[in-house]
């Protein structure tokens, strides 16, 4: 069993170079990813969401993979502490010893006073007794000295037990302080890991001019909902769809209140679509509020692309950053400024695979 | 007796079973049979000298007494000898537990110092961060709130950094308290060893013992019969004479 933990041990050791590699591996994306996007806030006004999705997404995977490597540690450290098992005492009833050393004291006086009562009795046969005794009361010395030296002998492993018993307890007590220090950096780095997700999506909105807490895009659901003066219409002679193609392209984003979903709830979104010859491209990011206790990936992005059809729906093939094929739809909502997101994707184990939602544009 | 002894000694399964049993029940197992036998041999050894000394000194019961003693006594030392050879065992597991676990903290100590130093790389790129949005917060006030969410960010990626050095810090003190427990468990080793052999050399005098107890019954035995033969064995229990 103790060997198996050994093992385990060294198993961990190495998993844990593995876990290591893999968050500084995803530390060094974040930080490659776009290293000039504060200093571009002031300037790429709405044109900064897309970067800012990005980037939330590389500090997403960056805090999970250094949650995953503390988390390990910690099991390594609880682990340690658990291979060290007490080792029970030498312990041997004090009694039993002084019983031995009543036995040899009672049976040496006992030979010696038969001794002292052979005296120098000439007779041949008590001689040869005496003889016999004396070698008894011989053996009787040397037992004496050996129980003495098996007494100090105990006293010393008894003494060298306690001393190692301390040592273990100090040893295990700071290998259990080391992993509780990990617990509480594992948990940090899920709270950091929520608050650069908040962080890029208020810089976002810091770059087109949105002021927390102050007026939403969005005023209402979709009854009441502020209508915005149509913006201009597209160029004549290029508005292939029924409606003007600007309620489709530009870049559109998830409302901070009233918002309006069905299915997966969105925690933020930024759709950004383009046009060019008819033919739509366009980049979806988006966090999803997962249930609690969820072990799923709350990040999704995909690309798209397609021809604009003279429908008010449009939709387009798209296919996610893990390879997953799939549908949007793009409905122009009731007011100029809002637009109906409805997708499909391939199943993918721990993605969210379809969703509904009214963005605002940005 | 020291055959006995030898045999417990070499009584691998034993060894193997300290180790791979709940300890709690092998250790109070073992001490159960030493006080067991102790109380045995306590027993009869105190009633020896009062039991021959009633029968004539060529009785057979006189010898069969004192080799029943001895015997008791052969039992309390090997229930001894198989204590301490258990408590070796756990001993010698737990060494060799610490010894692996010292190897595995030599091994993480430059781990340590990269954990520590990605930590401070991760703070200072965040402080980076903080800095350009700070000039980028001048030209556009909206920024103010991502401003504030970063510099919360900020320390609390440098309060990470912080407690990643002194976890640090704190393994190298662990591996300080490793070398201790493992002198210690090393002391232990040798405490128990030399109290193993104080043990085979107790026994070896008690055997001692006996056999001139029993040397000493025997010429009581000649010197008040001549003629006679020396003092023969009781007949084993259960047979007829």
């Amino acid at each position: 069993m103790k060997r198996a933990a050994g093992i385990l041990l060294v198993a961990g050791c190495a998993v844990a170079q593995e876990g290591r590699g893999a968050y500084q591996e995803a530390f060094q994306s974040w930080r490659q990813a776009d290293p000039d996007l504060e200093r571009a806030a002031a300037t790429a006004g709405a044109a900064l969401g897309v970067r800012t999705g990005k980037m939330a997404e590389e500090a997403a995977k960056y805090t999970a993979a250094r949650k995953a490597f503390l988390d390990l540690q910690q099991g390594t450290m609880d682990a340690s502490a658990r291979s060290l098992e007490a080792v029970a005492a030498p312990s041997e009833a004090p009694e039993a010893t002084r019983n031995s050393e009543l036995k040899v004291s009672t049976a040496n006086s006992a030979a010696g006073s038969s001794i002292e009562a052979i005296g120098s009795d000439p007779d041949r046969g008590l001689q040869q007794l005496r003889q016999s005794i004396e070698r008894e009361r011989a053996a009787l010395t040397v037992l004496s000295a050996a129980i003495q030296d098996r007494q100090t002998a105990m006293a010393t492993a008894t003494k060298t037990t306690d001393a190692a018993e301390q040592a273990r307890l100090k040893v295990a007590d700071h290998y259990q302080s080391l992993a509780v220090a990990l617990q509480q950096a594992s948990q940090e780095t899920s709270r950091q890991g929520a608050a650069w997700a908040d962080y890029y999506r208020t810089l976002s909105d810091g770059a087109r001019g949105v002021q927390p807490g102050g007026a939403a895009p969005v005023t209402g659901v979709v009854t009441g909902i502020r209508p915005v003066s149509p913006a201009p219409a597209a160029p004549s002679g290029r508005s292939i769809t029924p409606v003007p193609l600007s309620r489709y392209v530009g870049a559109w984003t998830y409302p901070v209140r009233n918002t309006l979903y069905l299915g997966a709830e969105p925690e933020f979104v930024d759709l950004v679509v383009h046009e060019e010859n008819g033919q739509a491209t366009g980049t979806l990011y988006a966090r999803f509020k997962l249930p609690s206790g969820s072990t799923g990936d709350p990040i999704l992005r995909f690309d798209f692309a397609g021809s604009f059809q003279n429908a008010r729906g449009q939709s387009f093939s798209l296919e996610t950053s893990d390879g997953a094929k799939g549908t949007i739809e793009l409905i122009p909502g009731p007011a100029f400024n809002l637009i109906e997101v409805n997708f499909t994707t391939e199943a993918r184990p721990g993605k969210v695979q379809k969703a509904n939602f009214l963005l605002v544009k940005k | 007796m020291l055959a006995a002894v030898a045999v417990a000694a070499q009584d691998k399964p034993l060894q193997e079973k300290a180790a791979q049993d709940k300890p709690i029940g092998l250790f109070s197992s073992l001490q159960q049979n030493v006080e067991k036998r102790t109380s045995e041999w306590d027993t009869l050894a105190n009633n020896l000298e009062g039991r021959i000394g009633r029968l004539l000194p060529c009785d057979p019961r006189v010898r069969s007494a004192i080799e029943e003693v001895s015997r008791a006594s052969e039992g309390r030392i090997v229930a001894l000898t198989e204590y301490w050879l258990a408590v070796s065992a756990a001993s010698k597991t737990q060494t060799e537990a610490v010894r692996r676990l010292l190897a595995q903290e030599d091994a993480s100590a430059a781990d340590r110092k990269t954990d520590a130093a990605d930590a401070e790389q991760e703070r200072v790129a965040v402080n980076a961060q903080l800095t350009d949005l700070g000039e980028s917060a001048k030209r556009l006030p909206s920024l103010a709130a991502a401003q504030k969410a970063l510099d919360g960010l900020a320390q609390s990626t440098a309060r990470m950094a912080e407690l990643a050095a002194e976890r640090g810090q704190s393994a190298e003190r662990l591996d300080q308290e490793l070398r201790d427990l493992l002198n210690a468990t090393q002391a232990r080793q040798t405490a128990i060893e030399n109290a193993m052999k104080a043990l085979a050399a107790e026994g070896l005098r008690w055997s001692g013992y006996y056999a001139s107890r029993e040397a000493r019954a025997q010429t009581e035995c000649i010197i008040t019969n001549p003629n006679g033969a020396a003092a023969p064995r009781a007949p084993a229990p259960g047979k007829k004479q």
